[in-house]
């Protein structure tokens, strides 16, 4: 299939094909502990992006697969073959082992792993539906998801993928801009940290745009933070506030 | 946990900042080069002398010396037991520790604890690399003869005994069955007619579902008196 002419990507107006400023986020919303088996959960939306992240453990890991001084983390990212236009095959893919990995070494340096020596932690996530962007989607997720488990972390993750259009950096690109635009730089941070944990990129940037890009991820994954925070805290709001009333 | 804690308890979220450094970083924060920060999503507790800490409000028991856990005998070996504790660490029971000396040739574990059997027991020792060992040698320690079991969120089992004791003591006299709480979130409850069970039950889901709002002992002695009536003593 042809791509796009960059024109439909982004008017004159500096308006995006689904009516987007360069700098707007999608909508994004963040609901915590909606399994009750699961010790941990959380469905994001981000834009269409629909995803649920379970977390299980921590618990004691098989002999061969411990660390005797720190937890065990495993990501398994998997999407369903109704979560996008084309059936997807639902067997793991190549592809999902490596989103799989990159959503994991996103994760790890916020988890304390020390603190759980010899156990494993799992986080499962499911794509219900995709639309541009999942592994970012999928790390805000996940983190909320763990924070929800009790599991001890330094700080929650939070992630955006920035992209290219028309020679133009736009922020948490959708699946139009993904497949025509010019580049596709998914970027997760530990927001109270300011450290970054996931920097991939697919496409072309010059020096200068990616010093740009990442200076626009920091200001709205700040955003993006605010409302993993309000969704963990909600849960226990009427509880903590229930004296009052 | 003293009234004072009670009265500023707050919840936050892991990495969050919850002081520039001044008091000590207690249970469930950390300190970096900024400040404490909060390891949990967890109801934080501040205190002059003690610091700050940060209760967990879910996640599963992490095992400590002198803890009262109730177990479940899930492996019997040659000279001792595998105990599930409600944490990612299976407990280990020696049978030196249950007081048997035991030669493995001759005598048969199961004689004094079967798979399925629930104890008392006392963690003696936990490092995280060794299993935690239990103990049942101790007065109100060993096999756990009927009642119900619950589980309950274990970070939460501090509210079900309350401020030295209060909320245990008033549960133990109130109401019509007898209880015995493991630290490790599991509960068993004993006598009374079912009516009294399923009374108990619920008033222990909403001390777990409450566990950080303020006057729960208050509601919970009200909804007591309702049911049973006040009681001298």
């Amino acid at each position: 299939m042809a791509k796009l002419s960059q024109e439909v990507l982004l008017t004159d107006d500096g308006i995006r094909n689904d009516g987007r400023k360069v700098d707007e986020l999608r909508p994004f919303e963040v609901e915590v502990g909606v399994l009750t088996q699961a010790n941990g959960s959380a469905l994001v939306r981000q834009g269409k992006n629909l995803i649920l992240a379970g977390v299980m453990g921590p618990y004691e890991a098989e002999r061969h697969s411990q660390f005797l001084d720190r937890s065990f983390l495993r990501v398994r990212y998997h999407m369903q073959p109704y979560s996008t236009n084309e059936r997807k095959s639902p067997t793991y893919s190549r592809r999902e082992v490596e989103l799989s990995r990159a959503i994991r070494e996103a994760l790890e340096p916020a988890v304390i792993l020390t603190e759980l020596p010899r156990t494993q932690i799992d986080v499962f996530i499911e794509v219900l539906q995709a639309d541009g962007g999942t592994r970012c989607a999928s790390v805000n997720a996940a983190s909320v998801a763990l924070a929800d488990a009790g599991i001890p972390m330094r700080d929650l993750v939070t992630a955006v993928a920035i992209g290219k259009v028309r020679d133009t950096l736009v922020v948490d690109i959708n699946d139009l801009e993904d497949e025509n635009g010019q580049a596709d730089f998914p970027i997760a941070m530990m927001p109270n940290k300011g450290k970054i944990t996931l920097l991939q990129m697919n496409g072309l940037l010059s020096e200068e745009e990616i010093k740009r890009s990442i200076e626009m991820a920091r200001k709205v994954i700040d955003s993006l933070y605010a409302v993993q925070v309000n969704a963990l805290k909600k849960k226990y709001a009427p509880l903590a506030a229930s004296n009052e009333g | 946990m003293s009234e004072k804690i009670e009265r500023v308890r707050e919840i936050a979220v892991p990495g969050e900042k919850l002081s520039e450094g001044r008091l000590r970083a207690g249970e469930g924060c950390y300190r970096d080069d900024s400040g404490i920060f909060s390891s949990y999503l967890g109801v934080v507790e501040r205190d002059e002398q003690r610091g700050v800490r940060v209760r967990p409000l879910r996640g599963k028991y992490m095992p400590k010396v002198d803890d009262f856990v109730i177990g479940k005998v899930t492996e019997v070996g040659l000279t001792d037991w595998a105990v599930d504790i409600n944490s990612p660490y299976v407990g280990r029971l020696d049978s030196r520790d249950a007081g048997i000396e035991v030669d493995p040739i001759t005598v048969d574990l199961r004689r004094y604890f079967d798979v399925g059997d629930y104890i008392g027991a006392k963690v003696v020792s936990f490092d995280r690399v060794t299993p935690p060992s239990l103990t049942v040698k101790g007065k109100g320690l060993g096999k756990i003869r009927g009642g119900i079991l619950i589980s309950i969120i274990p970070s939460r089992v501090p509210r079900i005994i309350g401020k030295k004791g209060s909320m245990i003591n008033m549960l133990e006299k109130m109401l019509k069955t007898n209880l015995i709480v493991g630290q490790n979130g599991y509960i068993i409850i004993q006598g009374g007619t079912p009516e009294d069970v399923s009374f108990t039950i619920s008033v222990l889901r909403k001390i777990e579902e409450e566990a950080y709002t303020y006057g729960l002992t208050d509601r919970i002695k009200e909804l007591l008196i309702k049911r049973y009536g006040v009681q001298n003593g």
